[in-house]
């Protein structure tokens, strides 16, 4: 079985650098191959200019967070933060030393003498970054650390390994499925599927550009257009989708090819239904309206098949903008339509 | 009508919710279960406080009691054949207790975390058959073979053929601890710049200690308890203490077999005890 097909990216220095996809994708394969937990059958691994491959974990200078932690039970938190050194023949002292900076880096100064199981979740979470980031490695891995955290602890930990990258200046190299979860923490971040990787790119990047249609419909909500191609001029495409609409595109296409256009629901507006229609213009009924708090999700029936998700702002007086059943037009902003690669 | 059948449907959902709370088997609501278990104890332990009470009996008798006393107990560690036996008793069940676990441990390491081999579950049947083979069967056929192949070692014969049946019952506990632990640590521990000596040593080892010594435990009490294997195998010199035990007994249960006999229960209680506290840690 292949889990990861031919995959090639560089992770700059001093990067916060994510791998997103959804389980099965590869990516935990792809760190524990970067970890040294699994050799590949072809390719090479570079780490600052030394191909790894071959080499075992112990003599990689790369250190890995766990999902479950990994802390050993039967010593204490501050043996636990110095085990690395110790296993590389540091002095008592150095060891010692550096403990209690690590402690006090991840906010834990007096905890050493406790042992992990006397810890909350979070704490745990902290020893298991101290102990990696002690032995100061050129990448620190992280395989889905944040997922077994309540979901306040986890929004509070994503800024502490925020914090803790820029403060160390290691490069981190995060694992992770809640897509929200990488655009908040990444430089860049490689969205995986299938043993691929599906586009490289910085959270705007990703999010505002997918490359396919894979990237647009994982990362975020996305409505997907289908449309044929009626004109071609230098570099933008001129769309018709199903009834009178016609919209132009950026990106390549054949003429009378069928593609697929992507657009976000916030970039999408409702208007009181139109007498006449007009470009970029669609006809429909509310078939849904989802009070979220931060705004409101709409439904959209298109008069000639097919549902839109719309986004919109909520009103201070708390009405509904629209409601159920409301005949209303969409209204799409041509600009923020994107052509996708299938 | 319908309406009716509704209700009929809820109330019965209703009741099945309600004896749902119930526990479905609750063996001690059944008449003559106390009885029963009062008795099952009775005749468990009763003998056993018989015994110990009549060890400290100041009368030859082991039926009527007269006064408190621990003659029997100075009467029996001035006994030199029984000192002789207790001591041997003990070395045996130390050497084979020890040497057992140390098997049981490498076999358990490369069961669990070896991979898989060709003969990986014939190895796996063949360590724990022993606990199956009737006692005096093994007992014969060892004796047999240590005659055939001339091994006379004295008290050597005996720890042999001890550490050999006592490596089953150290293994049992060794595996399940090890079974029990996640491959994660040692994970963990490679990844922080343990060779795998080192990450035996600091991680495995320490997590594995606790089924260590318990199964050690179980291999000092079973070596300590047997009977037939060594009444087979002893030869003159090599009188264990319950095979001793045993042959006083045929001349007649004197308050002297019951001191020893409490002694030897003494130590095994020790034991267990030690070994279930050490398990309980984890």
């Amino acid at each position: 079985m292949t889990a990861l097909k031919a995959v090639s990216l560089s992770v700059r220095e001093n990067e916060f650098f994510t791998l997103l996809g959804p389980s099965g994708c590869g990516k935990t394969t792809l760190l524990r191959l970067i970890a040294g937990f699994e050799q590949p059958t072809t390719g090479a691994i570079w780490i600052g200019g030394e191909d790894v491959v071959g080499l075992p974990p112990f003599k990689r200078s790369v250190n890995t967070v766990f999902q479950s932690y990994a802390l050993f039970p039967h010593l204490s938190v501050a043996q636990n933060i110095g085990f690395g050194l110790r296993m590389r023949g540091f002095e008592r002292a150095a060891i010692d030393k550096t403990v209690g900076e690590m402690l006090e880096l991840v906010q834990l100064s007096g905890a050493g003498d406790r042992r992990p199981n006397q810890l909350s979740g979070g704490q745990q979470q902290r020893v298991a970054l101290a102990r990696a980031l002690a032995n100061r490695p050129e990448v620190l891995l992280l395989d889905e650390p944040l997922s077994a955290l309540d979901f306040k602890l986890r929004k509070e930990m994503q800024l502490e390994l925020k914090r803790l990258q820029r403060e160390t200046g290691v490069t981190f190299v995060f694992v992770t499925h809640d897509q929200e979860e990488a655009l908040t923490m990444s430089d860049r971040l490689a969205v995986m599927s299938n043993g691929e990787v599906q586009q490289i790119g910085g959270p705007t990047e990703v999010y505002e550009f997918p490359a396919n249609r894979f990237v647009a419909d994982f990362i975020g909500e996305t409505n997907i257009l289908e449309g044929s191609v009626e004109a071609v001029q230098d570099g933008e495409i001129l769309c018709r989708l199903g009834n009178d609409v016609q919209v132009a595109v950026r990106g390549r296409a054949d003429i009378g090819a069928r593609v697929s256009l992507a657009v976000r629901p916030e970039r999408l507006s409702l208007e009181p239904a139109a007498e006449l229609p007009g470009a970029g213009r669609l006809d429909g009924t509310v078939a849904e309206a989802i009070y979220l708090g931060n705004g409101t999700s709409y439904h959209v029936d298109i008069a000639d098949g097919g549902r839109l998700l719309v986004r919109g702002q909520n009103r201070a007086d708390g009405r509904m903008t629209f409601a159920r059943g409301e005949r209303v037009s969409v209204h799409i902003a041509p600009e923020s339509i994107r052509l996708l690669r299938e | 009508m319908t309406a009716d059948a509704g209700n009929v449907a809820t109330s019965k959902a209703a009741a099945a919710a309600r004896r749902r709370t119930r526990a479905p088997f609750v063996t001690g609501e059944y008449p003559g279960f106390r009885f029963f278990t009062i008795v099952f104890f009775f005749f468990l332990y009763a003998p056993i406080l018989v015994l110990i009470v009549y060890s400290f009996n100041d009368n030859r008798s082991a039926t009527l009691w007269t006064e408190f006393s621990i003659d029997w107990y100075i009467r029996a560690f001035n006994n030199d054949d029984i000192r002789r036996a207790a001591l041997n008793s003990l070395t045996i069940a130390l050497v084979a207790a020890s040497a057992a676990t140390v098997i049981a441990t490498l076999a358990a390491l490369i069961l669990v975390r070896g991979g898989r081999f060709p003969g990986h579950s014939l190895a796996y049947g063949l360590i724990s058959l022993p606990l199956m083979v009737p006692e005096i069967v093994t007992a014969v056929a060892t004796l047999s073979f240590f005659a055939a192949i001339g091994l006379s070692l004295g008290l050597g014969n005996v720890i042999i053929a001890h550490t050999v049946f006592c490596i089953p019952f150290a293994y049992m506990p060794i595996q399940a601890r090890l079974s029990d632990m996640d491959t994660t640590f040692e994970q963990a521990a490679q990844d922080l710049y343990a060779n795998d000596w080192n990450a035996f040593r600091h991680v495995t080892l320490p997590l594995m200690m606790p089924g260590i010594v318990a199964g050690a435990m179980l291999a000092f009490i079973i070596s300590i308890d047997d009977v037939i294997i060594t009444l087979m195998v002893a030869g003159a010199g090599s009188t264990t203490l319950p095979v001793y035990i045993y042959g006083m007994v045929r001349m007649g249960v004197t308050p002297e077999v019951n001191a020893v006999s409490t002694v030897l229960l003494a130590i095994s209680i020790l034991f267990v005890s030690l070994s279930w506290m050490i398990n309980r840690r984890r």
